[in-house]
């Protein structure tokens, strides 16, 4: 049998309190506090990102473990931000496959991949899975800023048809779920997002405009207030489930606009790609990291999740020369050319990223920069998009632990033992996270 | 039962048990499970699936007597089974529904509505109140639309034009090194552009004044260039120095937009004598914008809003909740909408402000964003059955056969009880199906059924297919809808979906099929009778063909698919316990090279089960190409379009489809179910199916199925009509 000490990628704080020593605590909090008070303690900040069909797993893996010496071709445009970077590999999301559900594994992707739980199979009635790891820190830090989390997508819903073999297209298009049964919605017009944090940029609203407009709004909020009280004590059982996911949002929207009442915050300027075409994905992916960047920045929200694609995204990339469907490529069968496709696509996603994690790298925060002060991870919920595999996952854990190396879990350790690190940095209290064994040991 | 235990228990016993069925064990289960276990036997031995090519053959009178016991235990036991009714969750306003319902009560259109996040589909349509999620960015987006249909229903425009005026030195730097101002004036001294937004609060002529001056310096004048939206309206020469109005007059449409003036032709001649001379610039006073025009016309569905302008905010409240709320008014909510509005006058707002703030609360209101259908007066014990309320019902039919709010004539027919019999539902549900408004059935039901809807997504290569555009999308998206609504409006038998002898086209749909004649922009019938078999019914609409395609190529498997969940309403089935490798078709140049991958992955058992039905479907359909043409292979020779179906029934190529499918009565049977599942908002249960085949296959007998038939059963049903109590 082997002893939790074999299991490499357990964290020390857990492996201590496993053999009852609880005494290594508050040394290591005193640790924290020392850090923190070398300079002003910049919010801690954190995303995660979503990327969908897997990845091309002999060109992301790193040969070696430990040490970042020779990045692969995929991780290549990593290089800048190097010292950053924890690669790891043997991370799994059990609650993705199937356990006797059947076909599905993209939509169980999406929906265990914050919530590291096993969905519901349903096309539509009583969704089930999980709270996500990004709202459950939401519920905890998010009322110190504007909005509690950000969600942006790349690609809005399927407008018609079953997502994905019998599971109701919530459980693709999502990776936010503030409670088992309630996926969080996403934005994915750049110009709007734009728009909800630092107001329409074409508006032009003059200060006695503005103030009459969250004056009306607060008003018009008040009285739905009051009416979706009044309804919920007549209704029972679900449907006052469904009026209580009402009132919350009317009662975060209400907290948001009192706090615009009272601040004069100048917005900043509309980045140019919010303005971007449609059709041209590269420059609305750009706008989006932007915007994630200026949220951070401007602490309108520490939280935010990013889907890069719905799962089972069948975008083609024709910029990158690549017409064919990402999902239909996905399936290769080793065929070189679909391999050559997914490789282009793969490395594209992530030359976006390391450009996102530059700016943050740019900017201050507190007395170090905004990367400093900003956890991301960035995954797929399947391994090899032709396996459907959901163990040994290709994860980038960034500023969650020690970077510029190489962390080979063994197989099968929860990727919520990751959430469970990430959780824990952001000054959460949580000691488990869906199926999570302990935390991630990071250094 | 007596057939179906000989012939079949030897191998769905006890201990073989195979495919998880136990013949003895599931004839003595439940009504329920026994009834549905019969039907599942029946359709699998007339399809020919059982019994299997390696067991005893069944001869034909085993077989027909077989089907003959289960048809008539069916017909016997089905109409004694009890569906309960179930309870529906609330169900929040579709995109579709919030649009629907706001053209129909106030006639305006808010592209707002646009902005909403998608809405989550639950068993392929947007009417499923479990699937719908509701999350502050929901919120978001239904206020804002809210203020933006208020300000175009409470209008301040007193008659006379509404003038927007743009300072030059307001507005802000769009391309160009800078620019810089003087005495209120921008000044453009190098090549560039600067521009603002402004609102049109309704479409009409609009004119557009440009006050600018210039100085001058070299061979030509100051040039100038005035932009709408990015399109350039006008190259203007500026050649007075003293600001003078340069106007555009032009129509304008409902919405944000942007002007943007630019300074195209900067000239600098330093050594030239005259100091005057030396430097081109523009300079912009300030740029007007006037209109509309024309003198707003209320749309008539807004007429009651002119009587709003004398009463008091609490008749106005009334007025507003009576519409919005479809019908249920209670004291209290016109109360607090009073309230508001006396709050923003005595905040300084005007009347039409206040009316506005009003309009803008009923609409975010959970009265208006979900469909609540309140409980009944009378205790019932939990889980008794009661009539749905009369104007739940109502706004049930509205929903269902119009997408929108009932309007007042149905409001009426819910408040004097006429909706009160089963009788009464279904006459008020066919005079609905009369009014236009019931044309929504096919772009919002048929749109989803068929994944119409999906068309936006698909980006076949341009490479590949070129002039696949918007335009194209849109005209297959509305060849198949007028299939529908030629079958729906004209009473025909709704199997003529697969096999109609005509079809609608354009100009553009003719040439993309090689139709010859003269066609124009609008549809119109094209007879095809006489003529190639290639688009005659569903199958061969370039729609769904376009649909279920990859970028570059066809895809057999996800057509066959679409066939099967859609036509048929049989969702493949589950591969084996440990076997949840499915993989997609290989990249293949050609289709026989497709065909032969795909035989290559049907030989793997664990992939067989769903794709051998699938694929042949698929591959009946390989004379069509990614976006739905006809093709052929690289000599011009046919291509193989013929499969064999696990049954060993020989499937010719679409015409074969075609037949297979008209003949088969799951097609009927896959329409009702999903109507009902459209219409009541939630999956049909196992009894409820059995009831739906059993009344579709009654209907069958007795002659043609129309539209109207299926529409007749789904409002009669118990779902439609009744519900569970809840305490």
């Amino acid at each position: 049998m082997k002893s939790t000490f074999q299991n490499r990628c357990l964290d020390r704080r857990t492996v201590l309190r496993g053999i009852g020593a609880c005494v290594s605590l508050p040394f290591l909090d005193a640790m924290e506090r020392a850090v923190a008070s070398r300079g002003v303690a910049a919010p801690r900040r954190t995303l995660f990102v979503f990327a969908p069909n897997g990845k091309k797993m002999d060109e992301w893996r790193p040969k070696s473990e430990g040490a970042l010496k020779q990045l692969p071709f995929l991780l290549e445009p990593l290089a800048p931000v190097r010292d950053h970077i924890a690669v790891i590999s043997g991370l799994a999301l059990d609650g993705g496959r199937a356990h006797g559900d059947g076909p599905g594994d993209h939509a169980r992707a999406a929906a265990s991949f914050l919530t590291c739980a096993h969905p519901r199979k349903t096309g539509g009635a009583d969704l089930e899975v999980g709270v996500s790891v990004d709202q459950l820190l939401a519920s905890e830090i998010g009322a110190s800023t504007r909005f509690p989390s950000l969600e942006l997508g790349m690609e809005r819903g399927a407008a018609a048809g079953i997502c994905d073999s019998g599971y109701s297209c919530a459980y693709s298009n999502n990776v936010s779920w503030r409670s088992k049964d309630t996926p969080v919605a996403k934005e994915t017009e750049p110009r709007a997002v734009f728009a909800r944090m630092f107001g329409d940029p074409e508006a032009a609203l003059d200060q006695r405009a503005r103030a009459a407009l969250l004056a009306s709004r607060r008003s018009v909020l008040d009285a739905s207030l009051a009416e979706a009280k009044s309804l919920a004590r007549q209704l029972g059982g679900r449907d006052r489930a469904k009026l209580a996911v009402y009132l919350d949002s009317v009662r975060e929207l209400e907290r948001r606009i009192e706090r615009e009442q009272q601040s004069q915050q100048d917005a900043p300027p509309a980045p140019k790609n919010v303005f971007a075409e449609r059709g041209d994905f590269a420059a609305r992916l750009d706008a989006m990291y932007e915007l994630i960047a200026l949220a951070f920045e401007t602490d309108q929200t520490r939280v935010a999740t990013f889907m890069l694609g719905n799962a089972g995204s069948n975008r083609s990339y024709r910029f990158l020369s690549v017409p064919e469907g990402h999902h239909d490529l996905s399936h290769h069968g080793n065929d070189p050319h679909k391999l050559a496709g997914i490789r282009a696509i793969n490395r594209f996603h992530v030359e976006r990223f390391a450009a996102f994690l530059q700016r943050l790298q740019s900017t201050k925060s507190g007395s170090g920069t905004l990367l400093d002060a900003t956890a991301v991870v960035y995954a797929s919920g399947i391994s090899d998009g032709d396996r459907h595999n959901h163990d040994d996952l290709p994860v980038l854990a960034v500023g969650v632990g020690r970077g510029g190396r190489h962390l080979v879990c063994d197989k099968e350790t929860p990727m919520a033992n990751l959430f469970v690190s990430v959780l824990r940095r952001a000054g959460s209290q949580q000691e488990r996270f869906g199926d999570s064994t302990g935390a991630l040991d990071l250094g | 039962m007596v057939v179906v235990e000989q012939r079949c228990a030897e191998c769905h016993d006890e201990s073989a048990h195979k495919g998880g069925l136990d013949i003895a064990h599931a004839l003595r289960a439940d009504p329920a499970a026994r009834l549905s276990a019969i039907s599942e036997i029946r359709d699998r031995v007339r399809a020919f699936e059982m019994p299997p090519s390696d067991a005893d053959p069944m001869t034909e009178g085993e077989r027909s007597a077989l089907l003959l016991a289960c048809d008539a235990t069916l017909a016997r036991e089905v109409p004694l089974l009890k569906p309960s009714p179930g309870r529906v969750t609330v169900r929040r306003l579709s995109r579709t529904h919030w649009d629907r319902c706001i053209e129909d009560l106030f006639g305006v259109a808010s592209m707002r509505a646009n902005a909403f996040p998608a809405d989550d589909l639950g068993y392929g349509f947007d009417s499923i109140g479990d699937a719908m999620s509701f999350s502050t960015l929901h919120l978001e987006a239904y206020l804002a639309a809210a203020e933006d249909v208020a300000a175009q229903v409470f209008v301040d425009e007193d008659g006379t034009t509404p003038v927007r005026t743009i300072e030059g030195e307001a507005m802000d730097l769009v391309r160009g090194p800078g620019f810089g101002s003087d005495s209120d004036v921008a000044v453009l001294y190098a090549n560039a552009t600067i521009g603002a937004a402004f609102d049109a609060v309704r479409e009409g002529t609009f004119r557009i004044s440009v006050h600018a001056g210039a100085s001058q310096a070299g061979d030509a004048p100051t040039r100038m260039m005035v932009a709408l939206d990015g399109r350039e309206l006008a190259q203007i020469d500026v050649t007075q120095r003293a600001p003078k109005a340069e106007s555009i007059t032009l129509p304008i449409g409902t919405g944000k937009h942007r002007i943007e003036v630019a300074f195209v032709n900067d000239f600098w001649d330093p050594d030239n004598p005259d100091p005057a001379r030396r430097d081109r610039n523009l300079f912009v006073d300030r740029v007007v914008i006037e209109g509309p025009l024309e003198p707003r016309v209320a749309p008539p569905q807004q007429q009651w809003i002119a009587a709003t302008k004398t009463m008091t905010f609490e008749a106005g409240a009334r007025a507003i909740a009576a519409r919005v709320f479809r019908g249920v008014v209670d004291a209290e909510h016109v109360r607090r909408l009073a309230k508001i509005a006396q709050q923003r006058t005595e905040a300084g707002g005007t009347r039409s402000e206040a009316m506005r703030v009003m309009l803008a609360a009923a609409l975010t209101s959970p009265r208006f964003l979900f469909r609540i259908e309140p409980p009944s007066q009378a205790k019932l014990a939990e889980g008794a059955i009661e009539p749905v309320p009369p104007l739940a019902l109502a706004s049930r039919l509205s929903f269902f056969l119009w997408s929108s709010c009932l309007d007042e004539e149905l409001l009426a027919a819910a408040r004097n009880g006429e909706l009160a019999s089963t009788r009464g539902v279904r006459d008020r549900a066919m005079r609905m199906l009369a009014d236009p408004r019931a044309d929504r059935i096919a772009s919002d039901f048929a749109g989803q059924w068929l994944e119409l809807r999906s068309l936006d997504s698909r980006t076949p290569d341009p490479a590949m297919f070129p002039g696949f555009d918007d335009a194209l999308r849109e005209a297959m998206r509305r060849e198949t809808e007028l299939l529908f609504l030629a079958v729906m409006r004209e009473g025909r038998d709704v199997r003529d979906l697969l096999d109609a002898d005509f079809t609608h086209v354009d100009a553009r749909l003719a040439r993309f099929y090689g139709i010859e004649g003269e066609f124009s922009d609008a549809f119109s019938r094209v007879s095809l009778a006489n003529g190639s078999d290639a688009r005659r019914g569903l199958l061969g609409h370039a729609s769904w063909l376009a649909v279920t395609s990859n970028p570059t190529r066809t895809s057999p498997v996800k057509r066959g698919k679409w066939v099967m969940e859609n036509l048929l309403d049989q969702a493949p089935p589950p591969p084996p316990p440990g076997n949840a490798i499915f993989g997609d078709e290989q990249s293949v140049a050609t289709p026989a090279g497709l065909r032969a991958q795909l035989a290559a992955h049907r030989a793997r058992s664990e992939c067989a089960g769903c794709h051998e039905r699938m694929d042949a479907f698929g591959f009946a359909l390989e004379q069509y190409d990614a976006i739905g043409r006809h093709r052929f292979g690289p000599d011009g020779e046919p291509i193989d379009a013929s499969s064999t179906l696990p049954s060993g029934v020989r499937v010719d190529g679409v015409v074969g489809l075609r037949t297979l499918l008209r003949d088969d009565p799951a097609f009927l049977r896959a329409l009702l179910r999903k109507l009902f599942v459209y219409a009541v908002g939630r999956d049909a249960s196992v009894v409820e199916r059995l009831v739906l085949d059993a009344s579709i296959d009654r209907s069958a007998m007795l002659g043609p199925v129309r539209f109207a038939d299926l529409i007749g059963i789904v409002v009669e049903s118990d779902a439609f009509r009744l519900r569970e109590a809840i305490r």
